[in-house]
């Protein structure tokens, strides 16, 4: 295709004629293909995230795949949450200065101690003007790292008092609220604060106890852990949501692209054989395939590992295993077609063997659509992963992937609809822009939509 | 006609006695014995009933498995060794193999191995859901996809084509995991329109349909789309036109048959779809359907009942590939099978 690139360059009569390849050209309309673009970048983007799964959970969320919160849970997004592995430390000055956390002064440090700390250090938080009390607005905007109502004699939990809650006007339904002046001294909404539980407390104090007398003395002292905000909420273990949505991307599109290379493989060869061999040969081949689309594969699929178990390379290879059908059939129509043009006759003239003329010559020519293929397979795949994996046969614990993120999400969709809607969203956004870009790919590559 | 249909016949009695054998041998090959746990008490019974001492094809390295010492071993009738591999036999009567499709063909898919019931008996008292939920959900797909697909093919490339097909892309996009919670969440916990689990009158059944029935209506809109515009551009469209036809008549009497095709063929292929989402679509609405069998005896290693259903399965999804097959004479009188 020749494309005589005057008008752009302003007329000029000098220019050169340049001819553009089949695959700049794909890539000049694919550019073009807004939906594509957008659906390229989203899948970028979530790419980099599962790379960067290692340094987005240790210096971004910093939380653990699989620390615990156990105290309040789930919380919704924005809480805080005190992390025990990737923890950064507040210095110890200003309210956190020894002999501030120290309040009995006895020159150690104790469990309660701890968990005042960090009361106070929410309190403060909450308290954005910083005069010391919690207004209305301040305590209907509080992030919610709150102990859970049982803790919390005569005061209900943030969640039931914000759903009780009146109009700014009738201050009496700030239930903890005890003098009714329609603000909170610390003394009352310390009590609903509880950003470490007893027992996280006491794993702090463990570990700066250098000595082990449970108790943290002056030398002792670097500091507290910097509680982090848990941006998508916990979920029912007090996990950290946005952190294991992160690593479900990870095997979400892992488990996506190598059941899709698996079925590549298989789809291309068999394909390409029976379409370059012909006869009896393809008759057979064929006849294989169709036999295959008639089975209910996905339903085999729960069988295999419902009675084997599901390791995650059985998943991939099973999942890719069931995807070639279409492929082997687009191929061997393109190896049809093209094994008739010259350019097969010379390589065989040449003396190239019948493997290389169907990889090294059919192959290549037939890239396109094999591509556009390839990317709506990866959806697709991604779909079954995680189909599987939420009726609880696909990616086991401690691993986890949007599809189990999904089915986690499903049952505490009443308290924390959170999870569900944060994991759907990140599954459908993904498949979604694959589908875009697929389409998009499809559009650059066919040559029957080519003429603009 | 009656050729291929009788051909196709013998090709899906091919299909399915594969089908069994695969399932037959996955589930037998299961390393855990499913007499062992609940049926204590009559372990050597309960082997005794489901042959499961015996192996599964006439030749065989070992029993599928481990013999319980307290019953009666079966005895293999010849035994040899070529180099280090050991290898016995049995008689074809002798083996489950035999013994399944025997059944099989006595009409009879075997006791359950968890309860008292025949799988034939649940399976009948599950599937009537399964298929309410399967007819409805592909229902509300034709309903929705159809009109939506034509209305976008003839209008393309305006801002109602590409709005209609964004909103399919979304359709297609949105797991049925996530929306049927989704739907839960508001239609029934927040709006209390439906009640979010639980099957008694036809009312807890919308729910359901349209979470299994929404991704096939945007599949089918993109196929009917696509479709539409392949055919309204071809001569004996612009022919009716010329005669006078309303643009009413042209669409409907003459564009709707070839824009339909890619439809029906898709039909085999969202049947076998269908009954997979309904496995999902019967666990997150906590429907007594065949799905939720399924997955139960699956993870309750009942594996009679796992073969069964997937039997009750493929036999749906063979006959149903076939009459769509045959439908497609019907409405193309182009294809030709013979």
């Amino acid at each position: 295709m020749i494309d005589p690139q005057t008008k752009e360059d302003g007329g000029a009569a000098t220019q050169l004629v340049v001819g553009t390849s089949l695959w700049k050209d794909a890539f000049r309309r694919l550019r073009k293909n807004r939906a594509a673009m957008a659906g390229l970048l989203v899948v970028t983007f979530m790419a980099i995230c599962a790379l960067g799964y290692p340094v987005i959970s240790s210096s971004i969320t910093r939380f653990s795949l699989d620390e615990q919160h156990l105290f309040v849970v789930p919380k919704p997004p924005g809480s805080r949450s005190v992390p025990s592995t990737y923890y950064k430390l507040m210095p110890p000055v200003g309210p956190l200065a020894f002999d501030n956390v120290d309040t009995d002064g006895d020159g150690f440090i104790s469990e309660s101690e701890v968990e005042q700390a960090y009361r106070q250090y929410e309190f403060a938080q909450i308290d954005t003007d910083g005069d010391g009390l919690l207004n209305y607005e301040e305590y209907v905007n509080a992030p919610l790292s709150l102990a859970p109502p049982e803790f919390i004699p005569n005061c209900a939990s943030w969640q039931i008092a914000k759903r009780s809650m009146a109009p700014p006007e009738d201050r009496s339904v700030f239930e903890c609220d005890a003098n009714a002046d329609g603000m909170m001294e610390f003394e009352q909404a310390g009590k609903l604060i509880a950003l470490v539980s007893a027992s996280e407390a006491r794993n702090i104090l463990n570990r700066f106890d250098g000595d082990s007398d449970l108790g943290i003395s002056k030398q002792e002292y670097v500091g507290l852990p910097r509680p982090e905000i848990n941006r998508l909420g916990t979920d029912k273990l007090g996990r950290d949501l946005l952190t294991r949505l992160v690593f479900g991307a990870r095997i979400s599109l892992a488990v996506g692209l190598l059941a899709t290379l698996v079925s590549l493989l298989i789809g291309v060869s068999w394909g390409a054989t029976a379409g370059f061999l012909g006869g009896k040969v393809d008759n057979i081949m064929m006849r294989i395939v169709d036999v295959m689309y008639g089975m209910p594969f996905m339903i085999l699929i729960i069988l295999l590992v419902s009675v084997f178990g599901s390791d995650i390379v059985i998943l991939f290879v099973a999942l890719g295993a069931i995807q070639w059908l279409t492929m082997a059939r687009i191929v061997r129509g393109q190896v049809i077609s093209l094994k008739e043009q010259e350019f097969v006759e010379a390589a065989r003239c040449i003396g190239v063997s019948t493997p290389g003329i169907i990889f090294k010559h059919l192959i290549p020519n037939a890239l396109g659509p094999i591509i556009v293929y390839t990317t709506l397979t990866v959806p697709a795949v991604m779909l079954e992963e995680a189909f599987l994996s939420f009726l609880g046969l696909g990616i086991q614990a401690p691993l986890t992937s949007w599809g189990a993120l999904a089915s986690e999400g499903r049952q505490v969709m009443g308290t924390a609809p959170w999870v569900i809607i944060a994991s759907g969203a990140a599954l459908a956004i993904t498949l979604m822009s694959l589908n875009f870009l697929g389409d998009g790919l499809r559009d650059a590559l066919d040559p029957q939509v080519r003429k603009d | 006609m009656s050729r291929f249909i009788i051909k196709r016949l013998f090709g899906s009695v091919f299909v399915l006695l594969t089908i069994v054998t695969l399932a037959l041998w996955i589930t037998r090959m299961a390393p855990s014995n499913p007499c062992l746990k609940e049926r204590a008490t009559n372990t050597c019974g309960c082997i005794a009933v489901h042959k499961l001492d015996r192996p599964v094809f006439p030749v065989y390295l070992s029993v599928p498995l481990e013999p319980v010492a307290a019953c009666d071993a079966w005895e293999p009738v010849s035994e040899f060794s070529v180099g280090p591999v050991h290898i016995l036999t049995a008689g074809w009567g002798d083996t489950q193999y035999f013994h399944y499709v025997d059944q099989l063909l006595h009409g009879s898919l075997g006791d359950s191995m968890k309860t008292d019931r025949s799988v034939l008996e649940t399976l009948s008292s599950a599937l009537p859901y399964t298929l309410q939920l399967g007819l409805q959900a592909l229902f509300v797909a034709l309903l929705i996809g159809v009109p939506a697909g034509l209305y976008a093919g003839l209008r393309q490339n305006t801002m109602a084509d590409y709005s209609t097909m964004t909103l399919a892309m979304v359709g297609v996009s949105i797991p049925n995991f996530v929306l049927g919670p989704l739907l839960i969440m508001f239609f029934a916990l927040d709006l209390g329109w439906f009640r979010p689990n639980g099957w008694d009158s036809w009312m807890d059944s919308v729910l359901p349909s349209i979470t299994l029935g929404l991704y096939y209506a945007a599949y089918i809109a993109r196929l009917t789309r696509g479709g539409m515009l392949e055919v309204i551009r071809k001569d004996f469209i612009r022919t009716a036109r010329a005669k006078g036809l309303t643009e009413h008549a042209v669409v409907i009497t003459h564009a709707m048959r070839g824009a339909i095709l890619p439809v029906v063929s898709y039909m085999g292929p969202a049947v076998a779809a269908l009954l997979a989402g309904s496995v999902v679509v019967e666990e997150i609405f906590n429907l007594p359907g065949v799905g939720k069998l399924f997955v139960r005896a699956a993870l309750n290693r009942d594996y009679n009942m796992v073969l069964g259903t997937v039997i009750l399965y493929s036999t749906v999804l063979v006959f149903l590939n076939l009459l769509v097959d045959i439908l497609y004479t019907v409405i193309d009188p182009r294809v030709n099978y013979d």
